[in-house]
């Protein structure tokens, strides 16, 4: 589950990153800003490296001193549609969209140029989107999320940033010097136009956040029929933020997703855990058949990769070079890197890296490749590709078994499983899901579907070896965590049931039962407080769902 | 300005005079008036009196003409006279006491005059003065205060008296008359002295017989007593004494006079005038003949009938009549009770008549002669209808609590009868709560009285309501035009119709109870399966098992479950037959469950029994896990049939609902174009409000269809949800088309006619989506997933054939190898026989020699003569026929008979040596012959034998090369079956024996090849046929369901009796044939009742998608396609 990020300059962001709207508008702003610049240049000549100071300042996402900069220029010439525009993005960047937008609306009175027209448009359409966000704030972020559907969200999100800020600040020695912005969109409509993200990307690629703008912009999992790691996404647009701030916003693709993706669950747990069963499986067929995506073939976007599984062996490959960093400099290597991106000028990350390594980056990547063999990685059976189904009002619902179990027997199997319990022939659906795992021997859907049939018949502890093996097979699996959680507080392991159902809530916190059951489990620990919140959110959700 | 004054005092003085005057006038009506109205009332009294006393009148006149006289002296003249200066004074100075006579001394002080003449020296300043002082007070005077001081007298008497004047006036007017009468000439009131007397009749004429009255009315003088002065001729005068009456009044009854005579009243002296009275002969009628005309429609002759004038007839009919009279008549009529008359046409004494009977009753002749008298006491004739009865109807057809199907051709067969003619039958049906609905069966005349007809009822013409019970009658009606037509009436039936979409859910309901038992089979089989897996459990830790108990109970299980799948077969066989007629589902249900009902059969028949025969087989208490194998591989058998048979079953029956949904969207999106084009026919000046009936009835239709379709949807089968989802269950869009249903709604009552187009065009294109959606999955549901698998089958199909002709070039090669070697055998032989021949048969005439001997030898042994006598026979027949083998090459058989022989041999060494006294020749004897027929044979053992040994190297290297054909082929079907048996599940409609055929072949092909590699052409043979008869089978089986996916593939949609309509399958006779087909709503034959004439738009594409295609088309097109695009466009307008 990962994010991507648009790193990319203020001009580049709207020309390259931006959906098809905002391309155009910053196709216009190009187009817009060497006429102004021109026309300045006419008044005054040393204008133009003014004008450049400013838009480095928003290129480094520094939009305070890009503010303080643009204002006091205009404190001169008041009129100066540059300034006044340069006035509104900073303004944008900073969170201020009602003064990004008037300041917008007065230039259009004197300069009402279609691209200025347009940026105003999409100030306009962000101030809309986020009309239902309320401020929760925390020691050092600004969050924005909707009260009414994105609640379940609520209680969790101040210690996944909190920690995130702390553990990430050990990592990287760099803390943001204001509290950052956060933003939780509540469904798919408001995210869009906000993030410029498309269904295509979210779904082919699994950008369900972007760190843009100075700000993470987060889609609410409650949008995806059984949620994602959103936790860890937020974790990992921060670490984005992060590297933007620390390489002056010149990473390379591959290395902000690699950093992004290597450290994005760093915030909880002691030791970093990218090697993933699908990771290690996608690095170790590409090793076999050399079939890496490559650094460069990231470029300009990880989201604009034809398939999910470029996008997956892309972040593989991108935090497994990380890995090599690590462990060949260390953690203050990989953070020398980042700054040395600041000085570097045409080279890049390469020219980084190779400071930093001691060796060109061609070796560097023969080494990594080497580092990788030498990790002995294998194909694992019954790795799955993730999905990042949107649930969108209108559409056709789509076979479940079809997606969740390549064989077709398996399937039939499955299905019968299920009319079997619907009759309460439940036995026999526990023997036909056991035949369909004959088919499908990997499939977490059909270990759930086992165990809850196991379970019904209370026959708790034969579920288990169950649930296990499918937490094996996938640790996203927000249904195995709640079947976990479910038979560990009917077998009284109350520890262990929390520490099920809270993986269960960093995926998809809307269900109401599993908050029933974390409250169990906190009352049984002793935690009244927390089992009382937990309560409230269960009664809250069963109200709203 | 003293004139002034004076004139301002003289003119308000006058004004007075004037106001006076008219009051006193005024005063004086009133009174006269109240006198007058007061006498005239009094008049209304008087007339009351005057009968009694004729004198009032002219006292009551002569008081009313005094009190007029007085009035008018007294009142009438003095109010005329002007009022006098002086009164007029008197009365302003006391109404204005405080003028004192200022006024009168002022007025009667003229400046004028006193400026003329001032003969007393009056001061005419003081005069003056007077005049302006009194002018000021009068100014402050007004004449009607003056005039009105004194109120008028008797008004409110002269008020009531009018009132009751007005009163009696309106309620007895003649009153009043009367008393004016009684005013204007009351000496008419008074009595006269004279006697005045009438006769009445004064003339009369009589018939011989009658009585007459005459009576005489005295006026004036009013007489005591009267008398009748008669005269007749020839006789003397006689008075008769009158009878009075009262009044003056008298009469006088002839009694039946016989002759003419004349008379006189006379009273008191005074007489009347002379009447007369004339005695004539009565008229009388005879000779009455009828002629009876019929009514046409009757076609009864015209019949006559004397003798009298009673009638009886059938409504209708014309009579005529015709009668003559004693004298001559100047009038005569037909008088009926009924209370009109007829009249009759008089020629002398002639009469005619006619009359149309019509209704009953009684009549009279009367007639009058030319004295106007009229017959008396004539007979009174009787008029009687005769019924036209009314048509007896009966139903011959159908039978009375028939069930027929909605759609139906139903024979209806009646019989009518009526006495005169029938036209006109009519249908009547109804059902609960419908008003009765009339079906014309014939109209206009039947051609005879009696009739059996029968009508061919289309119920899809005249459709009944599905699902209820119908009554219905016929209606006939005769010919009657007098009186109208009669309707008979045929006895009610009770219809019950059969609706076709209850019918077709019970179906479903049908097809979910196969499926549930299919599956409830498949759990059954599930738990045993984990009985075994149990026992294989207890088997491997050593443990004996099973249990006898156990064992026995999964034996009971086993077998319920077998007799379940018997009914479930059952089940199954009634769902089939109902699919075949049910014209809602599809060719596919139809398929499937033809595949249902195969597999199931063979379930039923090979596999449950194979699986039942592998449990008797289980031995209780055995620790060997060995015996399990075969029970465990059975019951996979079954169970893995068992799932596809549970998918199959299933598959049908979402696949039915998936059709009804499909159906329903389809409706849905044809009721929504309706909509819009209602909506387009708006007038644009629509104001919203109520909306009009039909385009309401279209939003209820809409709104109940979609309805409809949620329910249908939420009936779908659906995934058990093992977890929580953030998707809700409302996948489908129809909450939100809802939504802008009643946002259509409420644009249209508030008269948003734009915005409430928008919203049905949009909703159109939902609508058109969703339909799309539906047809997909409906399409995916019914096969779409089977495109990649009947690819598969497909090439499953080409490698079975392909092995098949792979084994037959096998079993070919073989099959000619083994001629080869088999005529290259044949060849040795033959070369070998000769010698062999030679020696054979010097060995078979040694043998006969030696037989014959031993013949002769016998002889001396009498105990073994008779027996061995037979054995030599037979031992010659035993030779003999060896020789005859030998000389057709029969080797075979040559050996069989010398082995017969051999064995005759041993038997006769047996006997000899058996003997009491033993003969050694005898025996040496038989030994030498036996061992000439050993000789024999070892002589035909000689030749070869051995094909194997005939095998050329080149040969051997083809038995080689075929033993690896054949192994291949073996590996071939082998990974075949694989492949069958991983469909079989996913296709469970294939043949289950499919798998099996395969399966059978493969140790076949096994042991062939094993005898192809050892060089045993002829013993490879045989399994090689086996292998190629399984693999056949298979084929045949593949074939079948290749045919079988292509049956769908065409038939995609449309139901049986669809299909059978088509001719593409046979139509059973049972089976009502529709007689129009309808494939849109799955049912076959038209539907009326949804049957909607298209309009002069219908044959456009919807004009949403005429835009969008235009909008479309301003924005360019790929390059490419212009050329395409182009033509496409000249095409449309040529």
């Amino acid at each position: 589950m990962s994010s991507i990020i648009a790193i990319l300059s203020a001009r580049d962001v709207h020309a390259r990153t931006i959906g098809q709207p905002l391309a155009i508008l910053a196709l216009c702003l190009c187009l817009l800003w060497p006429a102004l610049a021109w026309s300045t240049r006419q008044q005054e000549e040393s204008e133009a490296e003014a004008t450049s100071e400013g838009e480095v300042l928003l290129d480094r996402w520094q939009p305070e001193a890009a503010r303080q900069w643009a204002e006091k220029r205009l404190a001169s010439e008041p009129q100066h549609p540059g300034w006044r525009f340069l006035l509104s993005e900073a303004l944008f960047d900073l969170g201020h969209y009602a003064d990004a937008l008037a300041t917008l609306d007065s230039l259009l009175k004197v300069v009402p140029h279609p691209r200025i027209q347009a940026y105003r448009e999409f100030v306009a359409q962000t101030i809309q989107s986020t009309a239902t966000l309320q401020l929760i704030e925390t020691a050092h972020f600004r969050v924005f999320l909707d009260p009414e559907k994105d609640a379940a969200l609520a209680p969790y999100i101040t210690d996944v940033l909190e920690q995130s800020y702390q553990r990430l600040g050990d990592i990287f020695g760099f803390t943001p010097p204001e509290k950052m912005r956060v933003e939780i969109f509540p469904t798919t409509a408001t995210f869009y136009p906000a993030s410029s993200l498309s269904t295509r990307d979210i779904e082919v690629s699994g950008a369900i956040g972007i760190c843009k703008f100075n700000k993470i912009m987060l889609l609410s999992p409650r949008n995806l029929a059984r949620g994602y790691r959103w936790t860890d996404a937020l974790s990992h647009e921060y670490i984005h933020y992060i590297v933007v701030q620390l390489s002056h916003n010149r990473a390379p693709i591959w290395l902000h997703e690699g950093i992004a993706k290597y450290f994005e669950s760093a915030w909880r747990l002691p030791q970093v855990a990218w090697l993933d069963r699908r990771s290690e499986s996608l690095l170790a067929h590409a090793l076999k058949h050399n079939s890496f995506v490559g650094f460069k073939n990231m470029d300009p976007s990880l989201v604009k990769l034809d398939t999910t599984y470029q996008v997956q062996l892309a972040y593989a490959e991108a935090s497994s070079a990380i890995d090599f960093i690590v462990q060949q400099r260390g953690t203050a290597g990989l953070v020398q890197v980042l700054y040395e991106l600041r000085q570097t000028k045409d080279g890049g990350a390469a020219e980084a890296v190779t400071r930093v390594m001691s060796m060109a980056f061609d070796a560097f990547q023969e080494h990594w490749r080497q580092f990788l063999a030498t990790k002995r990685l294998q194909e694992h059976q019954g790795v799955h590709l993730p999905r990042f189904e949107l649930k969108q009002e209108g559409k056709m619902p789509t076979d479940e078994l079809q997606q969740e179990l390549q064989s077709s027997t398996a399937r039939m199997r499955a299905r019968l499983g299920d009319r079997l319990r619907q009759t309460g022939r439940v036995p026999a659906a526990a023997m036909e899901y056991r035949r369909a795992l004959e088919q499908d021997p990997y499939s977490p859907y059909l270990l759930n579907k086992l165990a809850v049939v196991l379970m019904a018949q209370g026959e708790w502890l034969q579920a288990l070896p169950h649930l296990q093996r499918a937490l094996q097979l996938s640790s996203d699996d927000v249904g195995t965590y709640t079947n976990l959680g479910r038979l560990y507080v009917a077998l009284q392991d109350y520890e262990q049931a929390r520490a099920a159902l809270s993986e269960a809530v960093q995926i998809n916190p809307f269900d109401p039962a599993m908050h029933l059951h974390l409250a169990e489990s906190y009352r049984q620990l002793g935690q009244s407080d927390k089992a009382q919140q937990e309560q409230q959110l269960f009664e809250k959700l069963q109200r709203t769902q | 300005m003293i004139v002034q004054e004076y004139r301002l005092l003289a003119a308000f003085v006058q004004r007075v005079r004037r106001g006076l005057t008219l009051r006193r006038r005024l005063q004086s009506g009133i009174v006269l008036l109240t006198v007058c109205l007061t006498v005239l009332l009094l008049g209304a009294g008087v007339q009351y009196i005057v009968p009694l006393v004729p004198l009032v009148a002219p006292l009551y006149s002569l008081l009313a003409l005094g009190i007029v006289v007085y009035l008018g002296i007294s009142v009438v003249l003095p109010a005329l006279r002007p009022v006098s200066l002086r009164q007029a004074l008197t009365r302003i100075e006391e109404t204005y006491p405080d003028l004192h006579d200022d006024l009168t001394n002022a007025v009667q002080l003229n400046p004028e005059s006193l400026a003329r003449s001032n003969p007393h020296g009056v001061a005419l300043d003081l005069v003056e003065a007077l005049h302006h002082h009194t002018v000021r007070q009068v100014q402050q005077y007004t004449v009607p205060e003056v005039v009105r001081q004194r109120r008028l007298v008797g008004l409110s008497w002269c008020a009531m008296v009018g009132f009751a004047t007005v009163l009696v006036a309106i309620i007895q007017p003649h009153v009043l008359g009367e008393a004016v009468r009684i005013l204007v000439r009351p000496l008419s009131y008074l009595p006269s002295r004279e006697i005045h007397l009438a006769l009445t009749p004064e003339h009369a004429t009589i018939a011989l017989g009658m009585n007459v009255e005459v009576r005489a009315q005295a006026s004036g003088r009013l007489p005591q007593s009267m008398q009748l002065l008669v005269k007749r001729h020839g006789q003397a005068d006689r008075h008769y004494p009158m009878e009075s009456l009262g009044h003056g009044a008298f009469r006088y009854t002839f009694l039946k006079p016989q002759a003419s005579l004349t008379f006189q009243a006379i009273a008191d002296g005074f007489t009347s005038t002379v009447g007369t009275l004339e005695v004539v002969p009565a008229p009388a009628i005879g000779h009455i003949a009828l002629q009876y005309l019929f009514p046409d429609y009757t076609g009864l002759p015209g019949r006559t009938q004397e003798g009298g004038g009673d009638i009886q007839a059938l409504p209708g009919t014309q009579v005529q009549l015709s009668m003559r009279a004693n004298v001559p008549l100047t009038k005569g009529v037909l008088r009926f009770d009924a209370g009109y008359e007829v009249p009759l046409v008089i020629r002398g004494q002639e009469l005619r008549g006619e009359m149309l009977v019509m209704q009953e009753g009684t009549y009279i002749i009367e007639v009058e002669d030319t004295h106007g008298l009229k017959n008396l006491q004539a007979p009174r004739y009787t008029v009687q209808v005769v019924p036209d009865l009314t048509p007896k109807v009966t139903i011959r057809q159908p039978q009375d609590g028939l069930e027929v199907d909605e759609a139906t051709t139903l024979q209806i067969q009646y019989e009518a009868e009526d006495d005169f003619g029938l036209q006109d039958a009519v249908l009547v049906y109804s059902s609960s709560g419908t008003a009765a609905q009339r079906l014309p069966l014939h109209k206009g005349r039947f051609a005879h009285r009696q009739v059996q007809e029968t009508f061919a009822w289309d119920l899809n013409q005249w459709p009944l309501p599905s699902g209820e019970t119908v009554q219905l009658y016929i209606e006939v009606s005769d010919n009657d035009t007098i009186s109208g037509p009669k309707k008979g009436v045929s006895q009610t039936l009770t219809l019950k119709v059969h609706s076709r979409e209850q019918e077709h859910q019970n179906l479903e309901k049908l097809q979910e109870e196969v499926a549930a038992a299919v599956l409830d089979l498949l759990a059954d089989h599930l738990d045993l399966a984990e009985q075994l897996r149990t026992w294989q459990e207890q088997a491997e830790a050593g443990q004996p098992t099973p249990s006898k108990e156990a064992l026995q109970q999964a034996r009971d299980q086993q077998r319920a479950a077998m007799e379940r799948a018997e009914q479930t077969t059952h089940q199954l066989e009634q769902a089939l037959e109902r699919v075949q007629h049910d014209p809602f589902s599809t060719y596919e249900t139809f398929a499937d469950m033809q595949a249902l009902q195969r597999n199931m059969a063979h379930l039923q028949d090979t596999l449950m029994p194979q699986l039942q025969q592998s449990l008797q087989a289980l031995r209780p208490q055995s620790p060997s896990t060995a015996q399990l194998q075969q029970p465990k591989r059975q019951l996979e058998a079954v169970v893995q049939e068992l799932e596809r048979l549970s998918s199959l079953a299933e598959h049908v029956a979402s696949g039915e609902k998936l059709n009804d949904i499909s159906q329903l969207s389809n409706k849905l999106l044809e009721q929504q174009n309706k909509l819009l084009a209602a909506i387009d026919n708006l007038p644009k000046d629509f104001q919203g409000g109520e909306l009009p009936p039909e385009l309401q009835k279209m939003l209820n239709a809409l709104e109940s269809l979609m309805q409809d379709l949620m329910q249908a949807m939420a009936q779908l089968p659906t995934t058990l949800p093992d977890e929580f989802l953030n998707r809700q269950l409302d996948a489908f869009p129809l909450t939100d088309m809802m939504r802008q249903l009643q946002e259509m709604k409420q644009k249209l009552a508030a008269g948003d006619l734009e915005g409430a187009r928008q919203l049905a065009e949009q909703l159109l294109k939902n609508l058109s989506a969703m339909v799309a959606a539906m047809q997909n999955m409906r399409q995916q549901a019914r096969g779409g997933s089977l495109d990649a698998m009947s690819q598969q089958l497909l090439e499953s199909s080409n490698k079975l054939a392909d092995l098949v002709k792979r084994q037959e070039k096998i079993v070919e090669e073989t099959q000619d190898i083994d001629q080869e070697t088999l005529n290259q055998l044949n060849e040795a032989q033959q070369q070998a026989f000769d010698t062999v021949q030679q020696r054979f048969e010097q060995e078979l005439n040694d043998l006969s020699r030696l037989a014959g001997e031993m013949l002769r030898r016998t002889r001396q042994h009498p105990e073994l003569d008779a027996a061995f006598q037979d054995a030599y026979q037979q031992l010659l027949r035993q030779l003999h026929a060896v020789r005859n083998s030998l000389k057709e090459h029969e080797l075979p058989q040559v050996t069989e008979d010398l082995a017969e022989a051999r064995r005759q041999l041993a038997w006769m060494q047996q006997r000899a040596e058996r003997l009491t006294q033993p003969d050694r020749t005898l025996q040496q004897q038989i030994a030498r012959a036996q061992q000439h027929v050993q000789a024999a044979q070892q002589a035909l053992n000689g030749l070869p034998q051995d094909r194997q040994a005939m095998l050329t190297p080149d040969q051997r290297g083809q038995l080689g090369g075929l033993g690896q054909r054949q192994g291949e082929v073996h590996n071939d079907t082998q990974a075949l079956q694989q492949d069958v048996q991983r469909l079989l599940p996913l296709m469970p409609f294939l043949p289950s024996e499919l798998g099996q055929q395969l399966q059978e072949a493969l140790p076949f092909m096994g042991e062939a090849q094993g005898a192809l590699e050892g060089q045993h052409s002829q013993q490879a043979l045989p399994p090689e046929q086996e292998a190629l008869e399984r693999l056949r089978n298979a084929q045949n089986g593949m074939q079948q369901a290749m045919q079988g996916m292509a049956q769908r593939g065409q038939m995609m949609g449309m139901s049986l009796p669809m299909l059978r309509q088509a001719g593409r399958f046979p139509m059973p006779e049972f089976m009502p044939q529709p007689n129009v087909d309808e494939q849109l709503s799955g049912a076959a034959g038209a539907s009326v009742r949804n049957f909607q004439l298209p309009d002069k738009e219908a044959y456009k594409v919807p004009r949403m998608f005429r835009e969008d295609i235009m909008e479309a088309l301003k924005e360019g097109y790929p390059e490419r396609f212009k050329e395409l695009i182009e033509q496409y466009y000249r095409n449309i307008v040529r």
